[in-house]
């Protein structure tokens, strides 16, 4: 239990508690001859009582008025879920719709139909973490692993400013890897790349991503949005003079990933209905048991002392109704 | 009445009404603000003391003035994070509430890097102009801008191609109102240069940068030393300058705001710039419900003490005290 105050300093008036024994709230009483009055021990016991409900009225009171709030908590929870960091692609060319056009009022950008299913995903998946990393020809760290979705939301929204150079993969999954770095393995971890390009990767790229993946244990997912016409993952070269990274990057950079040693899913899109296809089925895919943090907002508490203060003054009130007139 | 079985009752009544009191909506201040980061490499002069006396990088002392923002503000404010390097913006995050979402904001502001600009020149000129058109999107609507930069132009700019803010404010569907924040010290400073990997090598020197621009065509050729027409837009004189050191540009500065009907802001301490953000000018309301259950409860605090005869206290005091006395004599 982790209580604080808002108003610490009202506590520093808790000597008050000590009027009620100093003092008596009933009249006095003139008796002739004290030894009239029978000091029985039940009686004794009685006006201890009356003082103790007095000075724990006025404790209350002030307790709740110094407003205890029990702080932020975090229980431990098992569910299923995933750690999901989005990697997403920042390019110019995201402006573009799957055409390959300029986008207008009648059909929407590969960033913008990205930015709203990616949403609507988040919104699905109550317990994952997320954490928002984005790329161009530099990776750009937005957002960490976390269970806030509003920020995660404001984060995905990125995707609707104009996109910024060139494709650089490499670099932006290395900042996407990173973020697993000092993480509790727990569910699945899942890296979601979401581009419209693929960039040729140098031996020194391959081998940190290689060994990157495997230590970290991060499946990867690549949504690939394909321009129509454009070359896509499985395009075969026409001749072999153009099986190379540099005309097809695409291509290697798929081969590359089956190398890798976690388990890895491409999807192809050139429309929006397949890239709601290709998120269900990783919504399908990435449900193993997961422990998540369930977080208690905090909390006020000076309700309960409003009752225990307006119980004792019941009770005072009692006392008094009973008073011999 | 006085001490009466009354006086109870209302004290029982008073608490019962701190006790079930409902929160109500009352007006309350708060601001809405989009802050845009200049992350080129002339934010990484070091030309500001951090609270240490060490020196601090331009762009460190945004992000820790940033933080002190952050926490100055009203709940209920709303805070987005944007970046631009060359002529284009980035928005990391829109516009989120600051109390709830603390820190992620934090994690995310402390995350800011020059090394996540993509291209390596500045033009804070257009960045502003894009930043100004980017801030009517749905998203950033209700924001004000705070555009942060140093105001140092890499390589210089040509005056013939500066946009035109007065036409961007008048087409623009709504007023957009906002901040542009110097960053910097008045003197000159080097700029350090760094490897790939990070690790500072040197210093940017005159040889390193161009130091007058030479982007389209000059706007009046017959001043330029040693003009030629095809060979040689720009003269064929080899122009010595002062570009490779920075300080912040305010007059440059200020006249971006003026012409874009901004505020101009230096950057020196966290608190004026707190004080800066939280004008009225940038200021709305918006009703936030608050609850009052303290009043009544006070008042029952202060009944409740007054049930216990104050005379009845003082004459025990004096008693004790007369028996102290009586003791001593």
């Amino acid at each position: 239990m982790n209580i604080v105050f808002q108003f610490p300093w009202l506590l520093a008036l808790c000597p008050l508690v000590v009027v009620p024994w100093i003092s008596q709230f009933l009249p006095e009483r003139l008796a002739s001859w004290n030894q009239l009055v029978v000091r029985s021990d039940s009686s004794k016991r009685l006006d201890v009582l009356l003082r103790l409900t007095g000075s724990v009225a006025l404790l209350c009171l002030l307790i709740a008025l110094a407003g205890p709030q029990q702080i932020e908590r975090k229980l431990q929870r098992i569910g299923t879920g995933a750690h999901i960091v989005f990697v997403l692609d920042r390019s110019a060319s995201m402006d573009e719709t799957f055409g390959g056009w300029m986008a207008g009022d009648d059909e929407k950008s590969k960033g913008a139909v990205a930015q709203e299913l990616l949403s609507s995903f988040i919104d699905e998946r109550p317990h994952d973490m997320f954490a928002v990393t984005a790329f161009s020809t530099q990776p750009i760290f937005v957002t960490p692993l976390t269970e806030n979705r509003t920020i995660t939301q404001a984060a995905i929204n990125t995707m609707l400013s104009p996109g910024l150079a060139f494709t650089n993969v490499p670099k932006g999954l290395a900042m996407g890897l990173s973020l697993f770095r000092d993480q509790p393995v727990t569910g699945s971890r899942v890296i979601v790349l979401v581009s419209d390009g693929a960039a040729s990767l140098d031996h020194r790229a391959q081998r940190t991503l290689r060994e990157w993946f495997e230590r970290y244990q991060v499946r990867l997912y690549w949504f690939f949005l394909r321009t129509e016409n454009g070359m896509g993952i499985t395009t075969v070269p026409n001749s072999p003079r153009e099986d190379n990274p540099r005309v097809m990057p695409e291509r290697y950079l798929d081969m590359f990933f089956r190398t890798l040693s976690t388990p890895y899913q491409a999807y192809e899109i050139d429309t929006p209905e397949s890239l709601q296809a290709a998120i269900d089925q990783l919504d399908e895919l990435e449900n193993r048991p997961l422990l998540y943090q369930e977080i208690i907002p905090r909390s006020d508490l000076s309700d309960i002392f409003y009752l225990i203060a307006l119980f004792c003054v019941f009770l005072l009130s009692l006392v008094k109704a009973l008073e011999a007139k | 009445m006085y001490r009466s079985l009354w006086h109870l009752l209302i004290v029982q009544l008073l608490i019962l009404i701190a006790l079930l009191l409902p929160a109500i909506p009352v007006e309350s201040e708060k601001y809405d603000f989009f802050f845009v980061v200049d992350i080129t490499r002339s934010m990484n002069v070091r030309d500001y003391l951090d609270v240490n006396g060490d020196p601090q990088s331009r762009l460190e002392k945004v992000k820790a003035d940033l933080n002190q923002v952050l926490l100055q503000l009203p709940c209920g404010s709303t805070v987005g994070l944007g970046i631009f390097t060359e002529r284009m913006p980035n928005i990391m995050f829109s516009p989120i509430e600051v109390c709830s979402n603390y820190l992620e904001i934090r994690d995310s502001i402390q995350h800011l890097d020059w090394r996540m600009a993509w291209v390596a020149d500045s033009n804070i000129g257009l960045a502003f102009y894009n930043t100004i058109r980017l801030m009517q999107r749905l998203e950033l609507q209700h924001s004000h801008l705070v555009f942060m930069t140093d105001g140092h132009e890499a390589p210089p700019i040509n005056p013939r191609y500066t946009p035109d803010f007065s036409e961007l404010m008048q087409n623009s569907e709504r007023i957009i109102k906002g901040i542009v924040v110097g960053t910097g010290e008045h003197g000159l400073s080097r700029i350090p240069k760094f490897d790939e990997e990070g690790v500072q090598t040197g210093y940017y020197t005159a040889e390193d940068v161009p130091h007058q621009s030479s982007f389209g065509l000059p706007e009046d050729p017959t001043q330029i030393e040693g003009y030629v027409p095809r060979n040689a837009p720009w003269g064929n004189v080899r122009h010595d300058g002062n570009e490779h050191l920075s300080n912040v540009r305010e007059a440059y500065l200020t006249g971006l705001a003026e012409q874009s009907g901004f505020v101009y802001h230096h950057l020196q301490s966290a608190a004026a710039f707190s004080a800066a953000l939280m004008q009225p000018d940038f200021a709305s309301t918006a009703k936030r419900a608050s609850r009052f259950n303290h009043i009544p409860a006070a008042i029952a605090l202060l009944l409740l003490l007054l049930l216990y005869p104050i005379e009845q206290i003082f004459r025990r005091a004096a008693k004790q005290i007369h028996k102290a006395s009586a003791t001593q004599t």
